[in-house]
């Protein structure tokens, strides 16, 4: 058992309907009023084969006029198509008992009571009946009719298998027909978004112009460093001799704090790839002295009071 | 083909969005990219030009006459001071004026080739060869 019973209220849908008890949502069994039906035989295995070739079908039958929706359905080794104007229903079910479009929910035809017609006709009003003619649903006067017995047409009629109803607003959305609004907001939104990206990329790309002009800038301010192959030649002729004046001139200022009343300066010399003092120092001051020079990485040669310190200059 | 106008619709606008969202992804790692690209450049462009400022020089020869001014001619053994090249001597100098003329000098952007000093007593003698 279905907890949530999704079926609406049954309504067969017939030109003298006045009125139908109020329900939140309908569905609808057309009479042969609202629709036009063809039996047909075709070599097509699948019900949306047969329903492409519909419209070719029921050609001939249709008026010129546009908005039928079609069925397509089998019955035993033929097929039954249906075309029913959603717009009609709606303007009639409007009009005789106020019920809008977006309250019916599934439709079924006459045609498929075949079952019930068979056996007993099924009374519409006290005037007209439903019955089957040369094997289709049609409307007859209850006069023409021999029969005294008439169904009463109820819920438990409903046939199997249902067709959900595709409003007129919707009809034509699957094919070339006009835009619908949403798909109007929803592209203009995507378009929007497209658009705010686009802006984004613009401020890059604006971004990239201003990186090059500074670069630029600075190439007009040293048109010789334009080249990489320029730059690299001098930054490495100048990186080698600041790296050697540097050392000689921290090896310059350590010799000179070794340097002092106690430990006079004999000689200094650069050579190209060292650079050598030799000091007399005090015996008092030897421990000091060679401390110094050994927590600066210098070579100390000692020979009595008289000490050579040497420092590599790279 | 029938093709709802909607779905058309809805596509060119899906389309639009995902051109503009490549454009803007490729325009960003272009922008890192440069970027990059350009810290890289400006630094090395900068350090190659405070680099060649500093020991490319000029006015050397009017800043190191300057220094010689301060010692007296008489410790002036030989001095010669070209275009991008002096060489200086200088005896009898005593601890002080070594140290000043030493001092002097390697404040200046000058590479020294060639450095000797030697004590004599209580003065000293100081060869140097310099080049800018």
């Amino acid at each position: 058992m279905s907890l949530i019973n999704s079926n609406g209220q049954l309504i067969l849908l017939h030109n003298n309907l006045k009125e139908v008890k109020k329900a939140n949502r309908y569905d609808l069994l057309l009479s042969p009023q609202f629709y036009i039906v063809k039996r047909e035989q075709l070599p097509v295995k699948y019900a949306f084969q047969a329903k492409k070739l519909a419209p070719s079908i029921l050609e001939d039958l249709l008026p010129s006029e546009y908005g039928y929706e079609y069925v397509v359905q089998k019955d035993a080794d033929a097929w039954l198509f249906f075309a029913y104007r959603p717009k009609e229903i709606e303007s009639f079910l409007n009009g005789c008992c106020r019920i809008s479009a977006n309250k019916i929910g599934n439709i079924y035809f006459a045609d498929q009571l075949k079952p019930v017609l068979e056996k007993l006709p099924i009374g519409i009003d006290e005037y007209y009946a439903l019955t089957l003619i040369d094997g289709f649903a049609t409307i007859v006067p209850r006069k023409m009719l021999s029969s005294e017995k008439y169904a009463k047409f109820t819920n438990k009629l409903r046939p199997k298998k249902a067709v959900k109803f595709k409003p007129s607003s919707k009809v034509g959305s699957s094919g070339s027909g006009e835009l619908s609004k949403s798909a109007i907001v929803a592209s203009v939104l995507l378009a929007l978004l497209g658009v705010a990206f686009i802006v984004e990329g613009f401020g890059y790309s604006k971004a990239i112009k201003q990186n090059d002009a500074k670069i630029e800038e600075l190439f007009t301010k040293y048109p010789q460093l334009q080249s990489k192959i320029t730059r690299d030649s001098i930054k490495g002729k100048y990186s080698k001799i600041e790296k050697k004046q540097r050392a000689i001139r921290e090896k310059i200022d350590l010799f000179s704090q070794l340097s002092s009343k106690k430990t006079l300066l004999n000689s200094l010399e650069l050579k190209d790839n060292t650079i050598s003092a030799n000091y007399s120092v005090d015996s008092k001051e030897l421990k000091r002295f060679k401390s110094i020079a050994s927590s600066a990485k210098l070579k100390i040669k000692q020979s009595g009071n008289s000490i050579t310190v040497e420092g590599a200059i790279k | 083909m029938n093709v709802s106008k909607n779905i058309i619709a809805l596509a060119i606008g899906l389309l639009l969005l995902i051109g503009s969202i490549f454009y803007s992804v490729t325009m960003k790692r272009s922008y890192e990219k440069s970027l990059q690209e350009a810290k890289t450049e400006v630094k090395e462009i900068t350090t190659v030009a405070s680099l060649q400022r500093l020991w490319k020089a000029k006015g050397e020869i009017k800043k190191i006459n300057t220094i010689l001014q301060t010692v007296p001619s008489s410790k002036k053994a030989g001095i010669s001071v070209k275009r991008s090249k002096a060489t200086l001597s200088f005896k009898n100098l005593t601890d002080k004026e070594l140290n000043k003329i030493l001092t002097k000098l390697a404040m200046q952007p000058i590479q020294f080739k060639s450095l000797k000093i030697l004590r004599s007593g209580e003065n000293y003698s100081m060869e140097c060869l310099c080049v800018w």
